[in-house]
């Protein structure tokens, strides 16, 4: 029986006879065929994608780096978050993903600096944005990039650091987010 | 036969039974044509067009108060289907569609810190698009710029910086990173970097 060139999608040959089968035939491949369309569009319009909130009263002593701890998760499709397990990280699969991090420290006198980073795997920064020097108190800082994620067990996380006078600082407003734009390779 | 349905599916008038297969052949091959339109406009969006270059670390020193082109000769990443890219300094569109895209650049340096007052780094994402503006026959170029860094005698080795921009004409576009700093005890040394691209989607015109 021949069949089209993209979806094999079967149809009757110029001698053959025309009855229910031919038809039940095409519409089980359409039907199979709009099941792939289905599953590739449900991907393209609703990636992998989760936003998880330090909105604790997490403390940042002046000149450490302090690895931001989440409690919530904004959103999370794909379950990325497992905030029980691990409370400081996105765990991503392999492909191509857009990385987002920021953090607003506050209750310090003055500050000389304040930073961010996000890391690959607690060890590889690929994201490290560093504040100019602020008069004010309560810096607002992020960063968003790309990053290539080759294994399954990647995963990603978010540091901060400020210096100055008083605090310790109290972390507010802090997020770590991360959205897949495509598979890898 | 006629054709109906905004998408032109074709079906048999009473008449065309006769010869049924061809009508259903027709049908299929219509309906075929229709989800591989689907199918492929999805490919696009979970396939899109990327590059990543990375800087070799150690190997470039930039002068103070000099705008220099940061070097990123490895390819990281690059979509499959196009040209491989060539230039050591840039990210080349010219096998990449034109569009709206997003673009980053990461960039670490040493020495750390500042070492005189006033010091700074600023990182550019240079945005060329060699488009021709309409009735001027000027070029045009596009430049957008961060400004990391400090003044002062902490941090400011590191910057990220990411932006969209819309690139028009393809075979005269490029991106790249550049620095320029205020470090005149020394020249700074790059310790880590990359420049990348991620194709959004189409112009709106």
């Amino acid at each position: 029986m021949p069949v089209t060139d993209e979806f094999a999608l079967r149809y009757p040959g110029p001698y053959d006879v025309v009855d229910a089968t031919s038809w039940q035939n095409l519409a089980t491949d359409i039907d199979a065929a709009m099941t792939t369309i289905d599953a590739k569009r449900v991907l393209a319009i609703r990636p992998s994608s989760a936003r998880i909130l330090n909105d604790s009263t997490q403390l940042l002593t002046n000149s450490v780096l302090a690895t931001l701890a989440f409690a919530t998760e904004d959103w999370d499709n794909g379950g990325l978050a497992n905030l029980g397990i691990n409370n400081d990280r996105l765990t991503l699969t392999p492909g191509i993903w857009l990385v987002a991090a920021g953090v607003r420290p506050f209750g310090m006198t003055n500050v000389t600096h304040v930073e961010i980073q996000v890391s690959l795997n607690g060890v590889t920064n690929f994201q490290h944005r560093i504040g100019p020097l602020y008069s004010g108190a309560t810096p607002v800082i992020q960063t968003h990039g790309l990053l290539v994620v080759t294994a399954s067990t990647d995963y990603v996380t978010a540091l901060t650091a400020w210096s100055g006078t008083g605090g310790p600082a109290t972390a507010i407003g802090g997020y770590l987010q991360a959205t897949k734009m495509r598979d890898y390779p | 036969m006629e054709y109906t349905s905004s998408q032109s599916l074709p079906y048999p008038e009473p008449e065309d039974f006769a010869n049924g297969s061809q009508q259903l052949k027709m049908l299929a091959e219509a309906i075929d044509l229709r989800l591989s339109i689907l199918d492929l406009g999805y490919d696009a969006i979970l396939a899109r067009p990327v590059v990543l270059k990375t800087v070799t670390p150690g190997v470039q020193t930039i002068s103070a108060s000099i705008n220099t082109t940061v070097n990123i000769p490895n390819t990281t990443f690059q979509s499959s289907e196009f040209t491989a890219q060539s230039s050591s300094t840039s990210i080349d569109f010219s096998s990449y569609p034109a569009g709206i895209w997003m673009g980053g650049v990461y960039l670490g340096t040493n020495p750390v810190g500042a070492v005189n007052t006033g010091n700074h780094r600023n990182v550019t994402l240079r945005v060329v698009d060699r488009r021709i503006q309409p009735g001027t026959g000027v070029s045009v170029y596009e430049e957008l710029w961060d400004e990391s860094g400090c003044q002062s005698n902490t941090g400011g080795d590191f910057t990220t910086f990411s932006q969209t921009f819309e690139i028009h004409d393809p075979d005269n576009a490029f991106i790249q990173m550049r620095l320029h700093h205020g470090n005149v005890s020394s020249a700074l040394s790059v310790t880590a970097g990359f420049v990348w691209a991620l194709y959004i989607g189409e112009l709106a015109n």
